[in-house]
């Protein structure tokens, strides 16, 4: 058992805690003391064998930049498609109530036609948004 | 990206002690980076709120010690669930009765683990950090001499634990042991 004085002395001696002047004291009563000695020896080897077991990784070469795009993504804008919905919804109701309206005045090729190319317009205008917007 | 100069700065300097921090909690690389990213994202999103009463250092290390705290209790609640399927606790202990006893460091790992989880943080953050007091205050926030009293409760556990061993007959490390 080391002196208790001592002990916690030693300790701090082992993780280079101690100030010049109190290394030296610690040093002078080890060369005196078997059971401080004694003791000394096996903290330093504990704290070998703590270094060894513990060791001291580094993140890898890519972990600054993996934050650094994990942020980049999260500070996106997030995409909101309830605009588009609801548009799309607005103009098919609109759409088919027109339809009901015109039908009655056009014969059914012509009727047919006017589908045709009302679908085509409302297609190009949903693509062309959707791409404008980043959706 | 306002503020995105500020931030990089801030991964530079704190990156690798987050880093540590996380690993002094899970003991696995991948995983540590993981929740050392989750961190840093933490303090990307507040970062427009720090208005400077806490020094940066403090500020960070809050927030990663908090982080790591969450994990650690989600970890825990779902080990807790997951062990209590009997084929996953037996799995789980083949696994630590074929890594037991192979090698010192494992060894040592293995009694880190047996001492309170304060004093083996203590220690185990000394030893990433470069065996620095100061390094180690900061991050726990504790004062330089509770880390000291925590690293020395630590080393004095350890060595009891040591003596445990060696007259179960078990020896970890030899020249230890012969000595303890």
């Amino acid at each position: 058992m080391p002196c208790p004085a001592f002990e916690d002395l030693i300790l701090e001696y082992c993780e280079d805690g101690l100030a010049a002047a109190e290394r030296g004291r610690v040093e002078a009563h080890v060369a005196e003391c078997p059971a401080c000695r004694a003791f000394l020896e096996v903290q330093r080897e504990l704290d070998a064998a703590l270094r060894e077991a513990i060791g001291r990784p580094e993140p890898s070469a890519a972990f600054g930049e993996r934050i650094l795009r994990r942020v980049a993504r999260e500070a996106e804008p997030r995409r909101n498609w309830v605009p588009l919905i609801l548009d799309a919804v607005g103009f098919s109701a609109i759409a088919a109530l027109g339809s009901v309206v015109i039908q009655a005045w056009l014969s059914p090729a012509q009727f047919a036609w006017l589908m045709m190319g009302a679908s085509a317009t409302f297609l190009w205008w949903m693509s062309w948004r959707s791409l404008r917007e980043g959706l | 990206m306002a503020g995105v100069g500020r931030f990089e700065q801030l991964v530079d300097e704190y990156g690798a002690k987050v880093f540590r921090l996380a690993y002094s909690l899970l003991g696995e690389r991948a995983a540590a980076e993981d929740l050392a990213q989750e961190v840093f994202l933490r303090i990307w999103k507040g970062l427009p709120g720090y208005r400077g009463e806490a020094s940066l250092a403090t500020w960070v290390f809050a927030i990663a010690r908090n982080t790591c705290l969450s994990h650690r209790r989600r970890e825990a609640s779902r080990r807790a669930a997951s062990l209590d399927v009997p084929e996953v606790r037996a799995a789980a202990e083949s696994l630590h009765a074929r890594t037991d006893g192979h090698g010192a460091a494992l060894e040592m790992r293995d009694l880190l683990g047996r001492i309170p989880e304060k004093y083996r943080r203590a220690l185990t953050l000394f030893y990433l950090e470069d065996r620095s007091y100061e390094q180690v205050a900061m991050i726990l926030d504790l004062p330089m001499g509770t880390v000291k009293t925590y690293l020395h409760r630590g080393k004095k556990e350890l060595g009891a634990l040591l003596e445990a061993r060696q007259k179960e007959g078990a020896p970890l490390c030899p020249a230890l042991h012969s000595k303890t």
